[in-house]
């Protein structure tokens, strides 16, 4: 990433209060990597053929700067997670610069009065403003990638040549058994993301990390089985119905929905002894999250 | 830890967890009545300390004057509502009472300035109407700068931050600990650019957990987070 950043969420606080933030702004052509009809949190629909950018350091840094190329679409599940920024990635769209979640804020620019620009400063004093009073406040826990990242492998590098996304890191993030059902290209990646993503999980152990990577993913077949991706809420419902019996369901499906909720509820949130889901779902309902960096867990959402 | 240079002289911050700065009053011929005054970036608090037998007036009952209080229009604040007297009795107030201005300011790290006209009285007589000037710089709050090495770099933030209004802190990352943390209202985690971090890094993966907010810039910015549990840096591919 460079000195400049997109996509501002220019009505937040963070550009208003309490300076007005004034950028200088360039404009430029969607570059090829952004191709027409990606979209990202901060561009539900896609880059216009022309758009612009802030700048938020006076000049291009030298040299490379490997860690403000977050993608963003990995945290939408997190709640009160906050988007403010694009960085200028020459990777892909969808690179954080600003972010918050919980009482951490990430400033991906210099915070060198120096090398700031007017609307840099007036953000960066704006963002203590902001964080001030945010004491204490509770987010999710980190516990591994999201499944997010598959996807990301299916389009990164795929107009430059770059190829270990799909041949290399792809197939080692998956355990033994599903590697075989993975072929190593970008078609093979495509084809594996649409059938099984809305069905991996990780986080649960030592079979879901290796030497190299701290994420591996395993597919559910229970879940699978049912239909029923796993972060929907949906799903979630038809579990606890299954589970719940007396709906003529096979004695396979309800032993596969007791397991999917065994797997997916959180342990400190799960039902007390003699608590029947129904009754546990009731009581909880809107407060429950599914989260894939948590661990790919429904848990209480702590922000409420 | 070392005090930026460049600190508002004029702020004092007396009660950090509301950032309330105390604001330097000028009152050339103070007679019975102690004035001080106090600010947050929302409220402007003037407080009258009356001698006893003496009263001044919170609204006119055709007494002495009653006190008023109003910005100078080309400091960076401005007025968010009417001046807030304190109760009184048939118009007079006693012993020690409050004023309250709503404002909001119109740039960060502005200064107050503001003119009180005030005039103290017993039963008997008045003294002359008394003009107080305000000024400081409300909003202020106490930030700790973490930095790889106190240096140019740290130098130049800690003076740009002070310069706007926050009571700035400097330490390194081999230093900051718990107590340092929490002691400020935001903390503010610098980063030089990827390999010119050299020998800090480890000192960063340790960083101490705090309640206080953190404000993570850059390469370190995305290991502190990381480090401390929480996703949103782990995604860089």
């Amino acid at each position: 990433m460079d000195h400049l950043g997109h996509g501002l969420a220019l009505q937040h606080e963070i550009f208003r209060s309490p300076g007005e933030a004034k950028f200088d702004w360039v404009e430029r052509e969607r570059p090829a990597h952004y191709a027409a009809g990606d979209t990202s949190p901060l561009y539900p629909d896609g880059v216009p053929a022309t758009y612009r950018l802030a700048k938020f350091e006076e000049g291009k840094p030298s040299g490379w700067n490997p860690t403000i190329v977050s993608h963003e679409g990995f945290f939408t599940d997190v709640p009160g997670f906050e988007n403010l920024a694009e960085g200028n990635s020459a990777k892909m769209l969808g690179s954080l610069s600003l972010a918050r979640q919980g009482r951490y804020f990430y400033w991906g620019y210099s915070a060198d009065p120096a090398e700031l620009t007017d609307g840099a400063e007036t953000t960066l004093v704006n963002v203590l403003h902001y964080m001030r009073g945010r004491r204490a406040e509770a987010t999710v826990p980190y516990v591994c990638k999201t499944r997010k990242i598959l996807w990301v492998y299916t389009v990164l590098g795929k107009d430059t040549g770059y190829r270990r996304g799909v041949e290399e890191h792809f197939l080692n993030q998956l355990t033994e058994r599903w590697r075989a059902t993975y072929t190593p290209s970008f078609a093979g990646a495509q084809e594996w993301v649409a059938k099984y993503q809305p069905y991996v999980f990780s986080g649960r152990g030592e079979q879901h990390r290796n030497g190299r990577y701290q994420t591996v993913f395993e597919v559910d077949e229970d879940a699978m089985a049912l239909g029923t991706p796993n972060n929907l809420r949906a799903s979630l419902e038809r579990w606890i119905a299954l589970a719940a019996g007396g709906g003529g369901e096979s004695a396979a499906d309800r032993e596969r929905a007791e397991r999917c909720l065994a797997r997916y509820v959180h342990p400190d949130i799960a039902p007390a002894a003699g608590e029947g889901w129904p009754a546990w779902y009731e009581a909880r309902r809107d407060h429950l999250v599914f989260v894939d960096s948590a661990g790919f867990y429904w848990l209480a959402d702590p922000t409420r | 830890m070392i005090r930026a240079a460049a600190l508002a002289t004029l702020l004092v911050v007396v009660a950090p967890l509301v950032a309330q700065a105390r604001l330097s009053v000028s009152v050339p011929h103070a007679q019975d009545c102690d004035v001080r005054a106090t600010a947050t970036d929302r409220e402007l608090r003037l407080e009258l300390r009356l001698a006893d037998g003496f009263h001044a007036y919170a609204r006119d009952v055709g007494g002495g004057g009653p006190v008023t209080l109003k910005l100078d229009p080309a400091c960076g604040y401005e007025a968010a509502g009417p001046l807030l007297p304190p109760a009184d009795k048939g118009g007079k107030v006693f012993g020690a009472a409050v004023w309250r201005l709503p404002i909001r300011p119109q740039r960060a790290g502005a200064e107050l300035r503001a003119t009180a006209w005030l005039q103290v009285c017993d039963e008997l007589m008045c003294h002359a109407p008394e003009r107080v000037e305000l000024s400081g710089r409300p909003g202020g709050f106490p930030v700790l700068l973490v930095s790889g090495a106190r240096d140019e770099r740290s130098g130049r933030i800690a003076d740009f931050l002070a310069a706007r209004g926050l009571d700035v802190d400097v330490t390194t990352y081999a230093e900051a600990t718990a107590a340092m943390c929490e002691r400020a209202e935001v903390v503010l985690c610098d980063s030089k650019r990827f390999r010119e971090t050299a020998k800090v890094r480890e000192h960063v993966l340790a960083f101490p957990q705090t309640t206080t907010p953190i404000v993570a810039v850059g390469f370190f910015g995305t290991e502190l987070v990381e480090a401390h549990g929480v996703a949103m840096t782990s995604g860089y591919v």
